[in-house]
């Protein structure tokens, strides 16, 4: 019997499968500029990389991408067609652009790692259970107060597994994101701090706001990487 | 008048990078605008600074945290990257950067219109980064790189155009007094009005 794999530990598995991919290819690589007449050896490991590489369609799973993460992948796996069928061996400018395109699946899968909720299409106790444990400690009347509920729905919620409101989606998905940098006060103090990107308003003031959604979402993310300011 | 292409030079140094991703350079188009890239759009900038502290003082700047205990919540890693590079502009000094017939003031105002043209013009003549004065820590030097580049191990000897080797060297909060160096949104830059001051005083003719 074969154990159904999580979310986690799926993506966690093709992420290292294109890591070891990306080992292999540049070792390949390593190979060719020691021994620029290829041996049968060379070939033979050169085809395992290849057709591990054509391989990689049927490790994505599909319903563990959102849209513009798919459309990405897809693309992705229709270059590396294209540049296998350029014969990338002589060729070291087909090299790095495969290596390029293979990192862009590994940014997708962490991405897609990195913030991910727990029952968020169908299970607000669930994700209530991800809340809680990033933002321990924190009172829950200061989490419904950037929600805009009250306290008592918060406990309510817990014990629910229906969908989860918009607010409540936005809420954790920043969360997510923002626990990657932040502690559990440090959270709750960005989203009552004024921003650039939001033209000066506060994320707290706009999160009821869809059409703020993905501005937010922006303005979380740009928090884990160093800009030219 | 045309202006002439821009001149290059190479770099071989180790820049420090601020992120919280498992790898400190990038593949696809910046999501967001940053002081020389737009967001979605060529070319791709990978930004970095030439000291351990600049990278800390971006992040500060960014999220605004003017205060120790504000910053105190806020951790990164910082990342060491071995750059090799040629085709690199030299914007250092705001007095390179003139020479060059780029607005010094530029390289360090809150609107970023001017570099981000600027990067443009420099990609479209094969640029491949460049290095210019840091808005957020005056006296530092910032190296922003275009184009993708991919992670590699520390120690790999670069075999292909877009590999950097790079590694984590910590991870953990701004260094203490550092929010009171930081040049934050706003703010003036002390060593541009320096230079602006010395170029007017050298164009009157350089007399008392």
């Amino acid at each position: 019997m074969t154990a159904v794999q999580t979310y986690e530990q799926r993506l966690g598995q093709l992420d290292r499968s294109v890591e070891d991919l990306q080992d292999g290819f540049l070792k390949a690589i390593e190979h060719l500029r020691q021994t620029p007449e290829a041996d049968c050896s060379f070939e033979d490991h050169w085809e395992e990389i290849a057709q591990r590489m054509k391989g990689l369609r049927d490790e994505i799973n599909a319903e563990d991408f959102d849209k513009d993460q798919l459309a990405t992948l897809a693309t992705a796996l229709l270059d590396i067609r294209d540049l296998l069928e350029e014969d990338p061996r002589n060729n070291l400018d087909i090299c790095d652009q495969l290596m390029i395109v293979l990192e862009r699946i590994r940014h997708v899968v962490r991405d897609a790692l990195d913030e991910h909720v727990a029952g968020v299409p169908g299970d607000v106790g669930m994700v209530m259970g991800d809340l809680d444990r990033w933002l321990k400690r924190v009172p829950d009347q200061a989490i419904a107060e950037v929600l805009g509920v009250d306290r008592r729905t918060l406990s309510r919620w817990r014990g629910q597994a229906t969908q989860p409101r918009r607010e409540l989606r936005v809420f954790v998905h920043l969360v997510a994101i923002l626990r990657h940098n932040w502690d559990a006060e440090g959270i709750m103090a960005w989203f009552n701090r004024p921003r650039r990107e939001l033209q000066g308003r506060r994320p707290a003031a706009v999160l009821n706001d869809p059409n703020w959604e993905d501005a937010l979402i922006g303005a979380a993310r740009s928090g884990r990487n160093q800009y030219g300011t | 008048m045309a202006r002439r292409p821009p001149t290059f030079v190479d770099q071989v140094v180790i820049a420090y990078r601020a992120t919280s991703y498992d790898v400190p350079v990038w593949v696809s188009p910046n999501r967001r605008h940053g002081r020389w890239n737009i967001a979605n759009q060529e070319p791709i900038a990978q930004y970095m600074s030439l000291d351990a502290e600049a990278p800390f003082a971006e992040m500060l700047r960014h999220e605004n945290l003017r205060s120790e205990s504000d910053a105190s919540h806020y951790k990164t890693t910082i990342w060491q990257l071995q750059v090799d590079s040629g085709a690199i502009v030299d914007y250092s000094t705001f007095e390179l950067a003139e020479a060059a017939g780029f607005d010094p003031e530029a390289l360090v105002s809150d609107d970023y219109e001017r570099c981000q043209a600027e990067a443009r013009w420099l990609v479209s003549h094969n640029a491949r980064g460049v290095l210019t004065p840091s808005a957020a820590l005056p006296g530092s030097t910032s190296l922003t790189l275009f184009g993708p580049r991919v992670r590699v191990r520390w120690g790999t000897s670069v075999k292909l155009a877009s590999s950097v080797p790079a590694q984590p060297i910590s991870t953990g909060a701004p260094p203490t007094g550092l929010t009171d160096r930081v040049r934050y949104y706003g703010q003036r830059e002390p060593r541009l009005e320096e230079y602006l001051r010395e170029s007017s005083w050298r164009e009157a003719g350089g007399r008392d």
